[in-house]
């Protein structure tokens, strides 16, 4: 699992995620991934990498979402390939963290 | 469940693993492997249990001393989808009979984690607990749909 950052206009950051956002690849990024959503307002998490996602990885977005609510901000989350959009979407997870398939859409929400 | 024959089972590709969640890596290589034809929507419902049970039995499973070290995956390719047999010899959990967790309303009262047993219920096609002396059998079935 790869985590690559994009600072957009606006004061956006777009976090790219890459890989299997499984247990491994949670471990992987849950460090860099809670230390930019701890800081960040404005965050646009890109799944479109994203092959697999299970509970280990839900737990890191929620955790991460929960970080930058927590000091004000919005974090949505663009482009889930089907299947992770059905994981998510079963666990209830777009009811709490927006999902969104269009990048622009996705930047105006968070800057909303 | 469409029931694949333990006759079935005891021909098909299994993996033992250790009590190790490094060893899960090993396992979605292996499943993945043995899937490669089945449809996406199939393999990636596969991905996620093996993940989702396994994981709970390294993490919850506790054992006696003596008790075997291992977790054996079997996984059977037939003319319906896959079935999955998984086995330890740890603590009895039938994951069928867990509560669902409720879903939180929003993220501040989004309880991390606890959600495994519930998306493992719900990306199997069928899904049977026994308890057969001091063994967990958990066989999930996938149909291609």
């Amino acid at each position: 699992m790869d985590l690559s950052t994009e600072e957009l206009d606006g004061g956006v950051t777009s976090i790219v995620l890459v890989g299997r956002l499984d247990i491994a690849g949670a471990g992987a990024i849950d460090l860099r991934f809670s230390a930019l959503t701890g800081s960040r307002k404005a965050v646009v998490v890109d799944l479109a990498q994203v092959s697999f996602l299970a509970s280990m990885g839900i737990r890191t977005l929620v955790t991460g979402a929960k970080a930058v609510r927590g000091h004000g901000g919005k974090m949505v989350l663009l482009s889930p390939e089907e299947n992770v959009e059905k994981a998510l979407k079963t666990a209830g997870i777009d009811a709490l963290i927006p999902i969104h398939h269009d990048r622009a859409a996705a930047i105006a929400a968070v800057m909303g | 469940m469409t029931d694949p024959t333990s006759d079935a089972f005891a021909a098909a590709p299994a993996i033992r693993l250790r009590r190790d969640l490094g060893e899960l890596v090993r396992l979605a290589d292996w499943a993945g492997a043995l899937a490669r034809r089945q449809p996406q929507r199939l393999a990636f419902a596969l991905d996620l249990c093996l993940e989702e049970a396994v994981s709970n039995i390294v993490k919850y499973g506790v054992r006696a001393a003596g008790d075997p070290p291992e977790i054996v995956v079997t996984l059977l390719e037939h003319d319906e989808g896959v079935a999955l047999r998984i086995e330890d010899e740890g603590e009895a959990f039938d994951p069928t009979r867990a509560a669902a967790p409720t879903l939180p309303a929003t993220i501040e009262d989004a309880a991390v984690g606890g959600l495994g047993v519930f998306l493992m219920r719900k990306f199997a096609t069928q899904i049977r607990y026994e308890r057969i002396g001091r063994r967990n059998r958990l066989t999930l079935g996938f149909a291609p749909r």
